[in-house]
């Protein structure tokens, strides 16, 4: 039995558990190649400072990836115990990323973990540098895999329904592997990553500045994610520009939703900086537009036209129509899959399958279809349009505004001026826990998005559920939420005793709080 | 090579062994006797031949 309960619990616990998940994921991404940079550096000059830099920064991270390592892995089970539908639909396609990425996770990516923090007396200089180069590659490589696997989610191709096993079968690995979606989601949510390391690096180390304690170590590890933070910031811009774009091919409801575009404008469109949104009334109260942006950001060209949400809606209604065709048609062959004139009728709407399974929501069979159902059908397939408006544009504010501390971080390390500008440290230091909000709303408005379907334009979410009982999942969430609240209380008890002891906690005798140090 | 760099790739690649040989043999007791079908009937059931939700949202069907 499923009910719209049932599917928004389902939903819950599983937004709920990827969001925790990726309070910690983004910072191992940043650590890793900041790692690098510091040791690389250590490597070239053997100055012990660096090695100290290593060690500490590193500390951190290992405290963030021991919490962090097990929250990504209940993920993987609510594949199986809530949404079992959507793992036999789709499971075919979508396992083979996630099954790599296991692979990666465990076996490269923890292995070189545990050289990094165990190998230090056992390794050369060099032989360690690799072990971290490694770590960060095996760390990069593990979010390949999952944005491979939820960038088909956002643009699923590279697969064919059949009819016989009632599943998407995949039919081209490389195209599921190089779908533009993925790799294009891949590089911005990695240097989205890189920021959230370099923020976190450059706000600590201007804490110990201003606090006067550690400078030598507080300005270089300062330096070193300024000029890292610098390029992770343009990075995160250029190529959140190409998911845009990415998003503009494969999911014209996402787009115009995120855009509050109701009316479909003349090319090239304009973008809405910010508006009064009336979804009841479909339309904007207000707004402040900047002509011409949206349509040169969304087609990459001044002569093609960006679909507005009614245009959509008029659309989608369209394919939905077609769509009972396919359900009709696959009903049939289900009962005789010899059928020949179903099969026929079959392939020619298949396209639209999914669409057609959108009424499934409202009907049992498809006889039971009125044109209201339809138009219903298509309303749901535009996802709330507020949400979507203001995450992205928080989103996006928040890029530029790392973009704004960076470069002028970057350019007082240039300057060797940094120290004196208090103003800096303080911007820095309380800019921590802005990169996390970014990517949170940044998946958020991937995700809220895609609604309502698990698979954009193939399979509905309410068709995805497991059949469990509302309780049970009351119980899980429970749980969940209980369990990783333990870990986030963890996490920050343990990195706001580490970063207040800073380098001392390394027991070298050279820096503050130690009894040795003069 | 030192010896204790030595000692180090020795017991690394043990490790690595150990770590196949533990697979292989959770693969075998686990995984390699079962044979899950794919459910194409339930499937079907639950995509082309019922309903979820009635128009109001209430349970219906299934």
């Amino acid at each position: 039995m499923v009910s719209d309960a049932l599917v928004d619990l389902s939903r819950l616990q599983f937004a709920a558990t990827a969001m925790y998940h990726f309070l910690f994921v983004p910072l191992t991404l940043g650590m890793t190649w900041i790692l690098v940079i510091m040791e690389s550096v250590y490597v070239m000059t053997g100055k012990t400072v660096y090695r100290d830099m290593t060690q500490f920064w590193g500390k951190l991270f290992g405290i963030n990836f021991a919490l962090g390592v097990t929250t990504g892995i209940t993920l993987e089970f609510q594949f199986g115990t809530n949404w079992a539908y959507y793992s036999h639909y789709v499971g075919d396609v979508f396992g083979a990323p996630l099954a790599i990425e296991g692979l990666m996770a465990f076996f490269l990516e923890s292995t070189f973990i545990g050289l990094f923090f165990f190998g230090w007396d056992r390794l050369s200089r060099v032989q360690h540098l690799v072990v971290t180069v490694l770590m960060a590659i095996g760390t990069n490589l593990s979010a390949l895999w999952i944005l491979v696997a939820n960038g088909w989610m956002q643009n699923p191709v590279g697969a064919e329904f059949s009819f016989v096993t009632m599943r998407m079968e995949m039919t081209d690995f490389w195209a599921v592997l190089f779908n533009h979606d993925a790799q294009a989601k891949f590089v911005h949510t990695v240097s989205a990553g890189y920021v959230t390391g370099a923020v976190f690096v450059l706000a600590l180390s201007s804490w110990y500045l201003l606090r006067g304690r550690d400078i030598a170590f507080a300005k270089r590890s300062f330096r070193i994610a300024a000029a890292f933070g610098f390029a992770s910031a343009c990075s995160v811009i250029v190529l959140g520009d190409e998911s845009g774009y990415s998003v503009s091919e494969a999911q014209k409801t996402k787009l115009a939703a995120m855009e509050a575009s109701w009316e479909t404008e003349a090319a090239p469109a304009g973008l809405n900086l910010v508006a009064g949104i009336n979804e009841k009334e479909m339309r904007n109260d207000w707004e402040v537009k900047i002509p011409w942006v949206l349509g040169i950001i969304g087609t990459r060209s001044v002569d093609r036209q960006l679909p507005g949400i009614k245009e959509l809606r008029v659309h989608n209604a369209g394919r939905i129509a077609s769509g009972v065709e396919a359900v009709r048609a696959l009903e049939t062959l289900r009962r005789d899959p010899a059928d020949a004139a179903a099969r026929e009728r079959f392939e020619a709407h298949k396209a639209d399958l999914g669409f057609g399974l959108l009424l499934k929501k409202y009907v049992a069979s498809m006889d039971e279809v009125t044109p209201a159902l339809i138009e219903r059908a298509a309303a749901d397939t535009i996802p709330a349009v507020a949400p979507m408006f203001w995450s992205f544009r928080i989103m996006v504010a928040l890029g530029f505004m790392f973009f704004a501390l960076f470069g002028l971080a970057f350019w007082h390390s240039l300057r060797n001026t940094f120290q004196d500008r208090r103003w800096l440290l303080r911007w820095a230091f309380w800019s921590l826990p802005t990169p996390w909000i970014a990517s949170e709303l940044g998946w958020f408005v991937a995700e809220y998005g895609r609604q309502p379907w698990t698979i954009y334009g193939v399979l509905p979410t309410h068709l995805s559920v497991s059949t469990l009982t509302v309780e049970s999942l009351y119980g899980s969430i429970a749980g969940f939420v209980g369990f990783y609240t333990i870990l986030l209380v963890a996490e920050l008890y343990l990195m706001v005793k580490f970063a207040r002891q800073g380098p001392g906690s390394l027991g070298t005798g050279r820096y503050a709080g130690e009894p040795s140090h003069a | 090579m030192t010896g204790r760099d030595l000692r180090l790739r020795n017991e690394l690649v043990a490790l690595v062994v150990l770590k196949i040989g533990v697979l292989v043999l959770l693969w075998l007791v686990f995984v390699h006797g079962a044979r899950v079908p794919v459910d194409a009937a339930a499937a079907a059931r639950h995509a082309v031949a019922e309903p979820s939700l009635s128009p109001t949202g209430a349970p219906h069907g299934l």
